[in-house]
């Protein structure tokens, strides 16, 4: 037994069994139960931490990337088709209330009497018939008529002849018009006509009373096989002993059967009749559409509809089956009915008559392949199918109130459970009878000790209930039931999860103690998803996609091209992507986090991740730089009260929140960048990778006007104050991100000036390459000293009143001054904080001032676009006025 | 419920199974261990036992013998591609009541004379099940002192020869032990779970189950292995004829004949081989020669007539 069969199989529940199964039969060794339950209990590797898999490199999402790519791209990186995950958005959930006592309701509710127990089958309502049988009747009449003469002189005529003087060569004799003598029925019982049957049947108990036993009745059985029931025996073919008489067919001659091959078994049995001298008509439950023109040869066709009997005497041209018209009036009525929990007959008819479809569309439903069950009581094969039809329904642009109308016509047939299951779906409010029954249930569940097999019975339909439902929220009066089963539950990996439930905010007076929190992190390795606590060692092989705060109930939510799959997200529990996940979503107690997939966007020329996150390589004229993703996240501005050598201006400390992500400079601007763009360089300390000094925040605004102009789609921009702390922290919360201490070895800055009485160092007196010391955890060159970096925001000085979410505060403050950040390589060690801050006049240049530049976030489509963004059009510039028209206010 | 443990099946593992109407010919199951402990797993957790093996490997024989010795009646359903998981719950007789219907001297008659309960509506509920006796009665077989107290032993037979879809809707109904019945608007259901049915359930593997119904049963895989080929296959042609030949040779012969042509057609490739059927019937037929002819040697017996049992598995 291999690894891959464990995984299949997860341990949990298969263990439960195994220990039930040896409780059962001691004497049995453990190993030979395990082979029932095809478990295998070798020692080998069984847990994913004693032996580390294989060590696979990033990103083999796609299904056969070519062997190259696996490696961890090499900068610069030209991978362009592998999509990476990464953290896009994070979204924060208001906090939750507490839900420790128990609701108003509980006390007073009882107990659930009598046994709890499967949901009782729905009951069979008959269809309207088609067709009364004082509409047929006529038809038929005038159909069947034979005039025969009476033995009755005809007066009328006689005197006619005698008043005109006319000779009388024969006696007039009354006619009238009769039924025959004699009629065969022939009632087609195919399985696929089982929607009909109640009208055949109608007719033919009519038929018997008038005719009695002049009515021979053959029973058609299979049309396919043709097998007839006539005189009790069963026949292949026309039974014999008929001949020279007249023949009424009820049914479809075939040309509804799926199979196919039943019309040509009727053309033939045509022939057979007109040999016999047989006259035979056919009353079919088929659209004029779907009849076929061979057929007309030997029978006197009619369309029988709830319009009418029709003759059908045009045919459209031989589609060899089912007309496309018919087809998609079949599909449509899958798509109207796919909020149906129980489909029959009934139900079928009259939505099909309030859609004008036309009756043929009644088998073709019934016998779809996407329902399931007896011929007349069919229920959504599965969950996926009807999700797909489901998907449909705006597009057909239905009245939903109209569609609610008619299922809760047929709710009352419905035992108390599907109706409920039923509203759930159309999201329709449930009655007080539905959310008493739910009630007692609760309470029972929760406080009464239920025997097994009415426990297992609740479980099952909770567990149906949710397998089976969509995208909907969950009913209110749903939920603890369902909080109830989650912690029945337990770890178990079959713990169904619908989309609708928020498995974070499960009722507290079901659920237990408060809920416990940790800090984790999202980690891929290979085609792997594994969410570790944030203290667990790194594992080789693995990435980092994202950190959150794990907690009881978090939700993971796989969504592919497919569709979607959630699941409770257990830490050390690996998830498999087995397709390329189009996003997916972490769902916790504070936060939501979406990551997307994300391959070479047009500006880029290069995309890849490595240990530091996600990065895109651009190219302007020539020359390439790198942007980091930043990802979402939160974090504290400024700094502490205690922190050493501290301005004012970096308080008060406060919490600023990255919904979006955005994309930062890995360096400083540098000059070989500024040379190509501006075709000049002001920079004292010259050097193609040293970064640009001696420029105003003027100057930076004219660079990023003119490297966006030339190329289009690029939208770079200056980062926010808020947005640059929060890159150079990179999730740390000390003066400097590599901690407390500075020294020359770790940044360019005066080293007979050291920070909070730390060591001297070096005194460089000029930039370095931008590229020089180590980058912070996010992958960001030098954010601490060498050149000061300009920010979007004016000059405040204090945090009093700052935005929050991050943006650039600038509808205040002194409007000709700017941010500085960063410190350089001039001077003191204390500005090179990732808390400290320096105004100064927008066209002020200096030879240690210098920018790096920042880009997006993307603007998503569901949210609402900024002044400005009127087009997805590549913005031609940006203006000082409106410097980010395309972010989100 | 009856005390069958372990013990009794090791004890006595060697069961002469009664001819009964669906199977008149006499037979001898030989119980091994693991058999024994799946038939009891089965019972104990109430998981459906599939058997899976090649075809004339005894797994049909597993369920009559079982339910011999566990004293429960044995209710059956041979599964053919035309089955549909309604056959399992009940049979309805539209024909005969349409039929009646237009018949003005019977008419309609009640409900109940068109319904006949099925195989599993007898295993959970015998005491309705004898309502609905109908024109297709599945009652099931009491064998010598078997009682409904003990439980049903419920036969599916060959479940891989269905449509696909039946294993997967057969899971609620098995899994519940409960079912509905539309035409009385009645759900039947188990009504003393002691009693529940233990199920039984064979496959030739013609075709892969659904591994979600895989994962509801427990598993018991039959293999017939070269090393135990002859010795297994002796003993159970030696149980089902005693004293049949002169020469207690024949037994293994005539096994190590079978395992020689198991060998050659599955180096050939081929998937269907000759198995225990083939073996009984080859030395059934030995012995029936034997009386016509008895001077003939059984040794030349045995090789004319290993041409008629093989010719099946030759390719033209």
């Amino acid at each position: 037994m291999t690894h891959r069969a464990e995984t299949e199989n997860p341990a949990a529940g298969q263990l439960r069994l195994l220990q039930r199964l040896k409780q059962a039969i001691p004497e049995a060794d453990l190993e030979e139960l395990a082979a029932l339950l095809r478990l295998d209990l070798r020692p080998a590797p069984s847990s994913l931490r004693d032996t580390p898999p294989p060590l696979e490199p990033p990103p083999p999402l796609r299904p056969e990337p070519p062997r190259g790519s696996l490696k961890p791209p090499a900068y610069p990186p030209k991978e362009k088709t592998v999509p990476f995950l990464y953290l896009a958005r994070t979204e924060w959930k208001t906090p939750q209330e507490n839900t420790q006592t128990l609701p108003d309701w509980y006390e007073t509710t009882p107990f659930f009497e009598g046994r709890i127990d499967s949901p009782q089958p729905a009951s069979l309502r008959a269809p309207e018939s088609l067709l009364s049988w004082s509409a047929l009747w006529p038809v038929l009449h005038a159909l069947f008529r034979t005039e025969r003469r009476i033995p009755r002189l005809d007066v009328a005529t006689l005197i006619d002849h005698a008043v005109k003087r006319r000779p009388l060569k024969r006696l007039p004799w009354q006619r009238k018009r009769r039924w025959p003598q004699e009629i065969v029925l022939v009632v087609d019982l195919s399985r696929h006509l089982a929607p009909y049957v109640r009208d055949y049947e109608q007719v033919a108990l009519a038929l018997k009373q008038w005719f009695h036993d002049r009515l021979k009745i053959i029973l058609c059985h299979d049309s396919e096989l043709q097998l007839f029931e006539y005189d009790g025996a069963i026949w292949e073919g026309l039974p014999p002993g008929l001949a020279n008489t007249r023949l009424l067919y009820l049914g479809d001659l075939g040309l509804l059967d799926r199979r196919g091959l039943s019309t040509a078994q009727y053309i033939e049995w045509g022939r057979e009749l007109r040999r016999r001298n047989i006259q035979a008509h056919a009353l079919l439950t088929v659209s004029p559409v779907d009849c076929q023109a061979a057929l007309a040869r030997d029978f006197d066709l009619f369309s029988w509809d709830h319009t009418g009997l029709h003759p059908i005497t045009r045919f459209t041209e031989d589609h060899g089956g089912v007309s496309a018209q018919s087809r998609a009036q079949a599909e449509e009525m899958l798509v109207l009915l796919s909020h149906a929990i129980e489909i029959q007959p009934a139900l079928v008819r009259q939505l099909r008559i309030e859609r004008g479809y036309g009756v043929s569309v009644e088998s073709l439903v019934m016998q779809h392949p996407a329902l399931k069950g007896h011929a007349v009581h069919l229920q959504w094969r599965d969950t996926k199918t009807r999700e797909n039809y489901r998907q449909r329904l705006d597009a057909l642009e239905v009245d939903k109130a109209w569609l609610w109308r008619l299922l809760k016509g047929h709710e009352a047939h419905l035992p108390l459970e599907l109706q409920i299951e039923q509203r759930q779906q159309l999201g329709e409010a449930l009655t007080d009878d539905q959310i008493t029954y739910l009630r007692r249930l609760t309470r029972s569940f929760r406080d009464k000790t239920l025997d097994r097999a009415e426990e297992d019975m609740l479980i099952g339909w909770i567990e149906r209930l949710a397998r089976r439902a969509g995208e909907e929220r969950w009913q209110q009066a749903l939920i603890p039931l369902y909080a109830l089963y989650r912690r029945q539950c337990g770890k178990s990996e079959h713990c169904v999860t619908p989309q609708g439930v928020d498995g974070t905010r499960l009722p507290q007076w079901i659920m237990g103690a408060a809920q416990s929190k940790q800090p984790a992190r999202l980690l891929q390795k290979g085609a792997q998803l594994i969410a570790v606590a944030a203290s667990a060692p790194r594992e080789k092989g693995s990435q980092e996609l994202a950190r959150f705060t794990w907690s009881d109930g978090a939700e993971y939510n796989l969504r592919t091209a497919e569709g979607s799959h959630k699941a409770p997200l257990w830490l050390d529990q690996p998830i498999e992507l087995s397709a390329v996940p189009t996003a997916i979503e972490i769902n916790t107690a504070d936060q939501r986090l979406i990551l997307e997939t994300i391959t070479r966007p047009p500006w880029a020329t290069g995309i890849g991740r490595d240990r530091y996150g996600l990065f895109v390589e651009v190219e302007a004229k020539g020359v390439p730089f790198v942007l980091r993703w930043i990802p979402p996240g939160e974090f504290m501005m400024g700094s502490p009260p205690d922190e050493p050598e501290r301005s004012n201006s970096e308080g008060p400390q406060h919490r600023v929140r990255f919904a979006q992500g955005f994309w930062l400079a890995e360096t400083a601007c540098t000059q070989a960048l500024w040379q190509a763009v501006m075709g000049e360089n002001p920079s004292k300390f010259k050097g193609e990778e040293n970064p640009v000094e001696n420029i105003s925040w003027n100057d930076a605004k004219r660079f990023i006007e003119k490297i966006n102009r030339l190329h289009p789609g690029l939208e770079l921009r200056l980062p926010s104050e808020a947005e640059w702390e929060y890159a150079c922290r990179a999730g740390t919360t000390t003066p400097f991100w590599f901690g407390s201490e500075l020294t020359t070895d770790k940044a360019n800055y005066d080293g007979n000036h050291p920070y909070a009485n730390g060591p001297k160092g070096e005194y460089r007196k000029k930039t370095v390459p931008a590229r020089h010391f180590q980058p912070n955890a996010w992958g960001l060159y030098q954010m601490h000293g060498n050149v000061w970096e300009w920010c979007e925001d004016a000059w405040h000085d204090s945090y009093q009143g700052a935005p929050e979410d991050g943006q650039p505060w600038k509808t205040s403050g002194v409007q000709e001054q700017a941010v500085l950040r960063g410190g350089s390589w001039i001077r003191l060690g204390r500005p090179l904080r990732s808390a400290f801050r320096a105004p100064a006049r927008r066209d002020f240049r200096n030879v240690y001032f210098g920018f790096r530049f920042a880009r997006g976030p993307e603007l998503k489509p569901a949210q609402p676009a900024g002044a400005g963004a009127a087009s997805g059009q590549p913005e031609r510039g940006t203006s000082e006025a409106d410097p980010k028209p395309r972010r989100r206010r | 419920m009856n005390d069958i443990s372990l013990q009794t099946f090791l004890e006595n593992p060697v069961v002469e199974l009664d001819p009964c109407p669906a199977w008149p010919k006499r037979a001898v199951h030989h119980f091994d261990r693991q058999q024994a402990i799946a038939i009891l797993a089965s019972r104990a957790v109430k998981r459906p036992l599939l058997i899976r093996g090649e075809p004339g490997c005894g797994k049909t024989q597993i369920a009559r013998a079982a339910s011999q010795v566990m004293r429960m009646p044995l209710a059956t359903l041979v599964v053919n591609e035309r089955t549909e998981t309604e056959d399992l719950f009940w049979r309805y007789d539209a024909l005969r009541r349409l039929s009646d219907a237009n018949d003005p001297k019977a008419g309609v008659k009640d409900e109940k004379a068109y319904l006949s309960a099925g195989p599993l509506w007898w295993a959970l509920d015998h005491v309705s099940a004898t309502e609905y006796r109908g024109t297709h009665s599945s009652e099931p077989y009491l064998g010598e002192g078997a009682s409904y107290d003990n439980g049903v032993l419920l036969l599916i037979d060959e479940i891989d020869k269905a449509d696909r879809s039946v294993p997967n809707s057969l899971l609620e109904a098995l899994g519940n032990y409960s079912f509905e019945v539309p035409y009385i608007g009645e759900r039947i259901t188990c009504q003393d779970l002691d009693r529940a049915p233990l199920i039984i359930i064979t496959t030739n593997e013609e075709q892969e189950l659904p591994p979600a119904f895989v994962r509801r049963c427990l598993v018991l895989d039959i293999e017939l292995k070269d090393e135990d080929f002859v010795d297994t296959l002796s003993a159970r042609g030696r149980a089902l004829f005693p004293k049949g030949f002169d020469d207690e040779g024949i037994y293994r012969t005539v096994a190590e004949q079978l395992l020689e042509k198991r060998k050659a057609l599955r180096n050939a490739g081929e998937t269907r081989l000759p198995g225990q059927a083939e073996y009984l019937d080859h030395l059934e037929a030995v012995l029936a020669m034997k009386q016509y002819d008895p001077d003939r040697k059984e040794k030349d017996l045995v090789d004319e007539l290993a041409r008629l049992t093989y010719r099946k598995f030759e390719r033209p």
